[in-house]
């Protein structure tokens, strides 16, 4: 039996095969990172400059999205809200959409694309030039100085970049339904924070830690395990991009559904 | 100032101003949910919830004072619904008051709407049970009845005062004789009393309907004596049509009586024969109204033993 | 070939002295691919051992078992009369502050300054206790090194002759007692191969460190070389001194010392 299934080249087929390969990976670099990153000393000045890093550094990108996107829902959803007769919806409208889905969601696609790429390009071009192993001798665990911060920098850093992107986007939405209306700032916010509930924020705030996380962990195990030579390195930051954002999008169904069932919806 | 030390600033700058946001927003939010207020809880019973969730709005007269917490059903057709208001509303609203619900705007968000009673009351008390009107057709209709009851009222009282000046002595019907001003005022008097026998007569059908809806079973009985208001509403109309009937009786014996002194009259009344159409007019007066109190007379015989309402009856038996 | 192979065993040399670095039986595999077989190599305080052999043939996968990079799959390891695969985090890392690796890709860390880089392991190192402060520190490499104004360039402004001058300052500021180097000089010219070679004899005479040099750089191992050590097949397949080596007749030291 253990001879046969020697002899067959692939256990499923070869896509497959490192599908399951990758999730392997993935789980035993969580189990890593739990095992490793809780203990302390924890390198909190590492911490900070990530934090900064990944930040401040995606701030001005994930604002000019969230306020482009604001104008853009409200310009879109305009004109048939108003052939309803419920222009004056269009702020509850907005800010529920933007609080529940457009920032927490926008900021993580963003920051899946910008800091993930740039977390795997960067671990794995530090273990092809050995970076890796020289922290290693140099009395320095590489899985608390360089996973373990990374990971609480995007857990940490991705719910307040949502915060500031939800808050422009409704900026965004207020210019938006200023461009074929007068519409007053107090009023209009006003009416935003009428249609808000805590249901509304607690769940969407709460998936944005696990964002940050996926994003962190994804970025790290991709760049952490790439192969040797440049061309891994790039494979590495495009594979963690494409599976940061698919688990950011996973997550993000798996919470609406748990949301919904504990009665947040 | 090295690099290290200003990303830190720079760090701790947007840590705060994102944690400010937060903060701001809940409690923006927050305002109107009641997380930082101290609230109270009161009950309100409905047969028919019609869409309320936990979080509806609760208004007073129309100005948000809450929010539903829950909405239990209790038994088949009662809907039991808690709500908590803000501490500070406590004064305005008293112990009976009275919720109903309703629809905010165009898509339709449910909310409860607590009205004030007519007449004051002591202050509610936490966990009180307020009482409810229902968004059911009854209800409306009992409202539009007692309205038109009202207008019945004053009619058959201008059509009092009028007869009694007919039935005087003091040359009433001399002047009726003399003046044509007078003679056209009595017409249209009676084209009126035409009118309100006919609602008469449509305000005892749908009376009728309600007794036969209140006869009909317990579900509804249910529902009515859980409704409150609905009781008291019924109680107050019948009161009214009573004496709106016994005033109709008044005004028809008046009428018989003016009637005899216009047969009994020399001539005098010959403008008053020539006109066909408003001696049918009067005939036709005099039938509705004697249909009309047959009608009421029934109602209030179907009434006094609907189960509901027998022991009110009873009540204004013992008075007399 | 099996017939010429020696395989040497260590034993205590005559005068009694204990190994710094005793290997015995070492194994390592990567899947199928058998690296090292069984590898037997005793170090002796003062040494400077040359490991030679073909690219890819393990010589790398050595020395970092030797620091504890690489698991082996069998055999032990002794340092400083420790065994490698015994120690725990803690222990692990105060033996290798006592050791020194120089990384092929010389492994500077390229989000700091050189400065950064090489006040990375003596603040890492937080137990050791570091005599002077860390700037005379600092400069003092850079100093051994010859690259003292180069303190606040980043490491991507660097020539790669640079760039392993400063690995090897990184790598001496410990102060260690063994020296690893992984082929100091691949990849570079000549006349920078010359200048590194000169400097590691320079720094081993100022140190007195023992080290282990992997490299193909015939004038390199000649230069520093007290034995020279083939590597072949996962085995120590000959070694000696370069004198001794250079009369064998062997046809992979013939290869070797062609020119």
């Amino acid at each position: 039996m253990a001879a046969e299934l020697n002899k067959r080249k692939t256990l499923f087929s070869k896509g497959l095969d490192s599908f399951f390969e990758g999730c392997a990976e993935l789980a035993g670099f969580t189990a890593q990172v739990f095992k490793e990153g809780i203990k302390p000393p924890y390198e909190f000045r590492e911490i900070l400059s990530q934090c900064y890093e990944i930040g401040i550094k995606s701030f001005i990108l994930v604002g000019v999205t969230a306020f482009i996107l604001g104008l853009v829902l409200v310009m879109q959803s305009r004109p048939t809200m108003v052939e309803f007769g419920a222009g004056s919806f269009l702020p509850a409208m907005s800010s529920i959409s933007i609080v529940r889905e457009i920032g927490p969601l926008v900021t993580a696609l963003i920051c899946a694309g910008k800091i993930g790429s740039g977390i795997s390009a960067e671990l794995g071009s530090m273990k092809v030039t050995e970076q890796i192993d020289a922290m290693e001798v140099s009395g320095t665990n590489p899985f608390k100085y360089l996973v373990a911060t990374r990971i609480t920098a995007t857990t940490l850093m991705i719910p307040i970049l949502t915060v500031y992107a939800d808050c422009i986007s409704l900026m965004g939405a207020f210019t938006g339904s200023n461009i074929k209306d007068q519409v007053n700032i107090h009023f209009f916010f006003n009416r935003v924070f009428e249609a808000l509930a805590y249901k509304d924020i607690v769940p969407s705030f709460t998936k944005t830690f696990f964002f940050g996380f996926a994003i962190g962990l994804v970025g790290c195990t991709k760049g952490y395990n790439s192969k040797k030579g440049t061309e891994g390195v790039g494979k590495a930051a495009n594979a963690s991009v494409v599976i940061a954002m698919l688990s950011v999008i996973v997550i993000d169904m798996v919470v609406t559904q748990i949301s919904s069932m504990l009665g947040y919806l | 100032m090295d690099s290290a030390t200003r990303k830190n600033i720079l760090l701790g700058f947007f840590v705060t101003i994102g944690i400010v946001l937060f903060i701001v927003g809940i409690f923006l939010v927050g305002s109107k949910s009641e997380l930082f207020n101290k609230t109270f809880p009161i009950t309100a019973k409905f047969t028919n919830a019609s869409g309320l969730k936990t979080g509806s709005n609760v208004r007073f007269n129309g100005v948000k004072v809450g929010i539903v917490k829950a909405v239990k059903l209790i038994n088949d057709s009662v809907v039991q619904v808690d709500m908590s208001i803000e501490e500070s509303k406590r004064s305005f609203i008293t112990r009976n008051a009275v919720a109903s619900i309703n629809s905010d705007g165009l898509m339709g968000d449910k909310l409860v709407n607590i009205t004030t009673a007519k007449n004051g009351g002591e202050p509610i008390q936490n966990n009180d049970v307020i009482a409810s009107t229902n968004p059911i057709i009854t209800d409306q209709e009992m409202q539009k009845l007692s309205a038109t009851n009202e207008n019945i009222r004053v009619i058959s009282e201008n059509l009092k005062v009028l007869t009694t000046s007919l039935n005087s002595d003091n040359g009433t019907i001399q002047a009726l004789y003399k003046d044509p001003e007078m003679a056209r005022s009595l017409k249209s008097s009676f084209n009126n009393l035409n009118m309100v026998t006919d609602k008469v007569l449509n305000v005892s059908n749908s009376l009728q309907s309600i007794t036969q809806q209140i006869q009909k079973g317990n579900g509804t009985v249910g529902k009515l004596l859980n409704d409150t208001v609905l009781g008291a509403n019924l109680a107050y109309t019948l009161n009214k049509l009573k004496e709106t009937s016994d005033e109709l009786n008044k005004v028809s014996d008046q009428l018989s009586t003016t009637m005899q002194h216009v047969n009994g009259g020399k001539g005098t009344m010959n403008m008053l024969l020539t006109d066909t159409a408003f001696a049918n007019n009067i005939q036709q007066s005099m039938l509705n109204i004697k249909t009309a109190s047959g009608k009421l007379d029934q109602d209030l015989e179907g009434l006094k033993h609907s189960f509901l309402l027998r022991r009110y009856f009873r009540k204004q038996e013992k008075k007399k | 070939m099996e017939s010429v192979a020696q395989n040497i065993i260590p034993s205590k040399s005559a005068t009694g002295i204990e190994p710094v670095i005793e290997i015995l039986h070492l194994q390592k595999a990567f899947g199928s691919n058998v690296v090292l077989r069984d590898f037997n190599l005793s170090i002796y305080p003062g040494e400077n051992i040359v490991v030679m052999g073909k690219s890819g043939i393990g010589k790398t996968i050595l020395i970092k078992c030797i620091i504890g990079l690489v698991k082996p799959d069998g055999g032990t390891m002794r340092v400083f009369g420790q065994d490698i695969s015994k120690l725990d985090h803690r222990e692990l890392d105060e033996l290798r502050m006592r050791i020194g690796f120089v990384f092929q890709s010389s492994a500077l860390y390229d989000s700091m300054t050189v400065r950064q880089n090489l006040e990375f392991p003596l603040r890492r190192h937080r137990r050791k206790k570091i005599s002077g402060n860390i700037e005379d520190l600092v400069r003092e490499a850079l100093k051994n090194v010859g690259l003292e104004n180069a303190i606040d360039l980043m490491p991507s402004e660097l020539s790669g002759g640079m760039r392993k001058r400063i690995g090897i300052a990184r790598s001496l500021i410990l102060n260690p007692e063994i020296v690893l180097y992984d082929e100091p000089t691949t990849g570079l010219d000549p006349i920078t191969s010359e200048e590194i070679t000169r400097l590691i004899m320079e720094l081993q005479q100022k140190y007195k460190t023992t080290s282990i040099i992997i490299t193909h750089d015939v004038d390199l191992a000649k230069e520093t070389a007290n034995r020279i050590v083939f590597l072949s097949d996962g085995i120590a397949y000959l070694q000696g001194a370069y004198d001794e080596l250079i009369k064998k007749d062997d046809p992979l030291i013939k290869q070797f010392f062609k020119k």
